[in-house]
């Protein structure tokens, strides 16, 4: 949390004056983050942050290396910094580019949180050093490259190493060189065989044989009791000991070693990508390249924040970072949302939060079903029985066909690579029959037809109903004396609704538990044309009903509702409410303070009062809404602030705040 | 896959986050006989147990029936019933109030241990813990605590710790003579001087905080 403080801290101030560092985040790179000081500090400036007690707490105790004023931290925070990652060699790095102002004085803040141990290497054209064997960080007079590098080794499958050659397709760097080496081991150390399994001197003659005669009979000596004259038991159990003793610390040893060589292959692999990173970030022939268009090509100036992700490339390459890489599981990339590259802008405005994200499928044929499962609009019948009463709801609107025709696409292509990489012979096409087999026996259409895809889910209220218990109380005397008390529980009232063109169906379905002698204890009956589940006393629910009429589909646990939906009579809905739902495939609204403020009964319970006013004071709306549009996948999300705030990036500073301020009444005074 | 057959009574407090008291009252003549009373109090959680009778399994475990709650309780009298100096076992199973109880009276404090012991071997619990909790000798009587319920605790899953955070247990020892001292600090003798009682939070047995043995002198 501290160090997210101090990373939002970092980046709230900007120049316009400095250089971009855009240009320095490689093509390849399948993730990138701008934080655009110039905007977060217009919002919020650094020297504001700075001044709220909690951060000052926090500079004085755990940031103490930091300088009071964080603009004298040679950071330039008046500019864009950019924070990508890449993996090379299957070494995983997280980049962070900070633009410089004043170089000596960042490389005074890197002295005091490292001390005087931090060697200062002086390279070209830029410094470096290293405070671990994953961190690393270099600086010229313009800007710094973090780097936080971290190598596994990765797993080998069992099932690859049947397979001739199949090492090659996973094999990185250091399994060459841990072979190479333990070759060399082997080859340059004399052979070394355990005593125990030296071959042993050819037996001497011995002189028993002087004991017997030559017709080979025993001489008859007088029989004598045998007298052990081995170790004693005290003996064995000593040796056993030391034997154990030696055995540990040979055990020791070896791991010691293992970490070791673990230690240094790590080193071996990282170093080296560090450097190239190094020298590719402050090779001046690649600062006059143009800012990398593919990545950076919908950031949006005024956006405080953006992110772009290649998907695919993202997730294979953590894939194979980890576990090596694996065909099997090549096709889930193909054809799948994986497939996509995904952006986000993000804007602290006034009153709001907003993020703007677009997944873009990298090719037509995904583009086509995604384009095919986002063709539907809202059944606009089912918007007529929700009503006014809503504290948040969540609807969907896809073509249920085409999500199947596209689930068929997707594990086509990921049976078959799977199937691919066990057997040299598979053609590629075999799932293809499978999952045509499967795709015969369902009727996707009469699917379709039951569930085409449109669903609203609706929270009206969490109410406040009391409950009565039975408490076990003494008397003076110890006497148990029974007591009813009552507390106060919350039941939630909402609302289902979804459509379906297969009514007969439906019908049979609703009438089956009818006449049932017992249906999980509770009672089930047709009145008024619906439904109605009743639960037995002291149940999270009193009643539940299910109805159908005109293609709509209702489970709510509103009468009201209900009946209106039987009788077709319309229910007013926010003219908002109605356009979000009907204009996006998936749409979604809800009022936190709202439902906190209904859902205090059962929260408070836990949660200190005091801090819960706090949450209570500030929980504002969520909205998120998401569509089909120009080929892509456009939604946008946004958190609405509530309570006395310049904006919402300082809203969040406030709230810390306030929980700060909290805490510290709690606290005791020790000093 | 888990099975909730462990007692019903005790294992439906595994089965969710929420309120629960446990109660445990000795009744202890001079003789050395007595009464003893167990409750499992779980009235305030009604609502969230009729929720979870609804359903076929919860945090791994199956939920019995009502059915099969009763069968278990008829068990476990029939068990206590045919112990050796064991008479007038009674359960009772309030399944609308949840609240469910065990009366039994005992020749000897050591016929109660020997319940326990029963209980143990039948439901394959390590031999290792003991179940002698009670001893009366020489107008002394002694609640020890002899299961490791810490390290027991820590082999829970997270869901079913979090049952544990609001549990209350609540201990009264009932006697013919007057207390004349006892050990544990938290326990408050009543009125009369004959009985004594100790409740607290079950979590801060577990971590420690709190003990529930006690040791009382009579006079």
């Amino acid at each position: 949390m501290k160090k997210y403080i101090l990373f939002l801290a970092v980046c709230c101030s900007s120049t316009l004056f400095a250089q971009d560092l855009a240009s320095k985040v490689p093509d390849n790179s399948p993730f990138a983050l701008c934080i655009n000081g110039k905007n977060l500090n217009e919002k919020t400036a650094v020297k504001t942050i700075q001044e709220y007690p909690w951060m000052q707490e926090l500079l004085e105790k755990e940031l103490k290396f930091l300088p009071k004023d964080l603009t004298q931290t040679g950071i330039d925070l008046t500019n864009k910094q950019y924070h990508y990652y890449i993996s090379k060699d299957t070494v995983m790095n997280y980049v962070i580019l900070l633009p410089l102002n004043n170089p000596a004085l960042f490389e005074k803040m890197i002295q005091a949180k490292y001390g005087d141990s931090l060697k200062v290497k002086k390279q070209d054209t830029y410094n470096r050093a290293s405070t671990s064997k994953n961190h690393h960080l270099a600086w010229n007079e313009k800007f710094a490259v973090l780097v936080n590098a971290s190598y596994t080794k990765p797993y080998k499958n069992n099932y690859s190493e049947t397979e001739p050659y199949s090492e090659l397709s996973s094999m990185d760097t250091t399994s060459v060189i841990a072979d190479t080496t333990a070759f060399n081991y082997d080859t340059a150390a004399p052979a070394y065989i355990p005593e125990e399994i030296k071959p042993a001197p050819a037996p001497a003659k011995t002189k028993s044989k002087k004991g017997k005669n030559k017709k080979g009979k025993k001489t008859q000596k007088p029989v004598e009791e045998p007298v052990y004259t081995g170790p004693t038991e005290e003996e064995i159990y000593a040796a056993q000991e030391k034997a154990n003793t030696e055995l540990e610390e040979t055990n020791r040893k070896l791991l010691e070693l293992e970490l070791k060589k673990t230690d240094s292959i790590e080193r071996l692999k990282i170093i080296p990508v560090v450097d190239l990173i190094f020298k590719e970030a402050f090779d001046s022939k690649i600062e006059t390249v143009s800012v990398n268009s593919e990545i950076f090509k919908n950031s949006n100036p005024k956006s405080d924040f953006y992110i772009f992700a290649d998907l695919d490339a993202l997730t294979s390459q953590f894939y194979t970072s980890f576990l090596g890489s694996n065909n099997a599981l090549a096709g889930i990339y193909k054809n799948g949302i994986l497939n996509s590259n995904f952006h986000l802008n993000g804007y602290f405005e006034k009153d709001r939060i907003r993020l703007s994200q677009v997944i873009t499928p990298k090719n037509e044929e995904t583009k086509k079903s995604y384009q095919e499962i986002c063709d539907s609009k809202i059944d606009k019948n089912l918007l007529n029985y929700i009503g006014g009463n809503v504290l948040g709801y969540y609807s969907i609107s896809m073509d249920t066909q085409a999500i199947m025709n596209y689930e068929y696409k997707v594990l086509k292509n990921t049976l078959n690579s799977v199937y691919q990489s066990y057997t040299k012979d598979a053609s590629g096409n075999e799932a293809d029959v499978l999952i045509d087999a499967v795709a015969l026996f369902l009727d996707e259409k009469a699917i379709a037809d039951l569930i085409p895809g449109n669903a609203i889910f609706v929270l009206h209220d969490l109410k406040k109903v009391q409950r009565d218990y039975i408490n076990i109380d003494y008397d003076e005397n110890y006497q148990q004396i029974e007591t009813k008390g009552i507390k106060d529980e919350i039941q939630p009232d909402f609302t289902f609704l979804m459509n379906t063109r297969n009514e007969s169906f439906v019908n049979k379905l609703l009438q089956l538990p009818l006449n049932k002698s017992k249906f999980t204890a509770t009672d089930y009956q047709l009145t008024n044309g619906y439904y109605t589940i009743h639960f037995e006393k002291d149940n999270l629910l009193e009643n539940l009903y299910i109805g159908m009429k005109n293609g709509a589909v209702m489970l709510t646990t509103s009468k009201v509702n209900i009946e209106n939906l039987i009788q077709q009579t319309a229910m007013p809905l926010r003219a908002d409410f109605k356009k979000s739902i009907s204009k996006n495939n998936a749409a979604a609204w809800f009022d936190i303070q709202k439902i906190f403020t209904v859902s205090k009964t059962e929260l408070d319970k836990d949660a200190k009062a005091n801090y819960y006013d706090i949450v209570l004071k500030n929980a504002g709306e969520i909205t998120a809404e998401s569509k089909f549009k120009n080929g892509a996948i456009v939604s946008e999300a946004s958190y609405t602030i509530k309570g006395e705030h310049t904006n919402s990036l300082q809203y969040f500073f406030n709230v810390i705040n306030d929980f700060y301020t909290e805490g510290k009444k709690e606290k005791p005074v020790t000093e | 896959m888990k099975k909730v057959y462990f007692i019903p009574l005790l294992c439906f407090v595994f089965l969710f986050q929420s309120c629960f008291e446990v109660i445990e009252e000795v009744k202890m003549k001079d003789d050395g006989s007595g009464h003893f009373n167990f409750v499992i109090n779980l009235s305030q959680s009604k609502t969230k147990i009729n929720s979870i009778l609804k359903m076929q399994k919860i945090n791994g475990y199956t939920v019995p029936s009502k059915e099969e709650i009763k069968n278990e309780a008829s068990r476990l009298e029939a068990l206590a019933q045919n112990t050796e100096g064991i008479s007038n076992v009674k359960t009772n199973i309030d399944l609308t109030n949840y609240i469910f109880t065990i009366n039994l009276d005992f020749q000897k404090i050591s016929n109660l241990n020997s319940v326990f012991l029963k209980l143990k071997n039948s439901k394959k619990i390590s031999p290792s813990i003991a179940t002698d909790y009670f001893t009366f000798n020489d107008k002394k009587f002694i609640r020890s605590q002899k299961v490791p319920i810490k390290a027991l605790y820590d082999k829970l899953e997270k869901a079913d710790k979090e049952i544990f955070q609001n549990a209350r247990y609540t201990s009264v020892y009932k006697f013919d003579s007057t207390i004349k001292s006892f050990s544990n600090k938290n326990a408050v003798a009543s009125k009369s001087n004959k009985a004594i009682k100790l409740n607290g939070s079950i979590i801060n047995v577990i971590n420690g905080n709190e003990k529930i043995e006690n040791t009382i002198t009579l006079n």
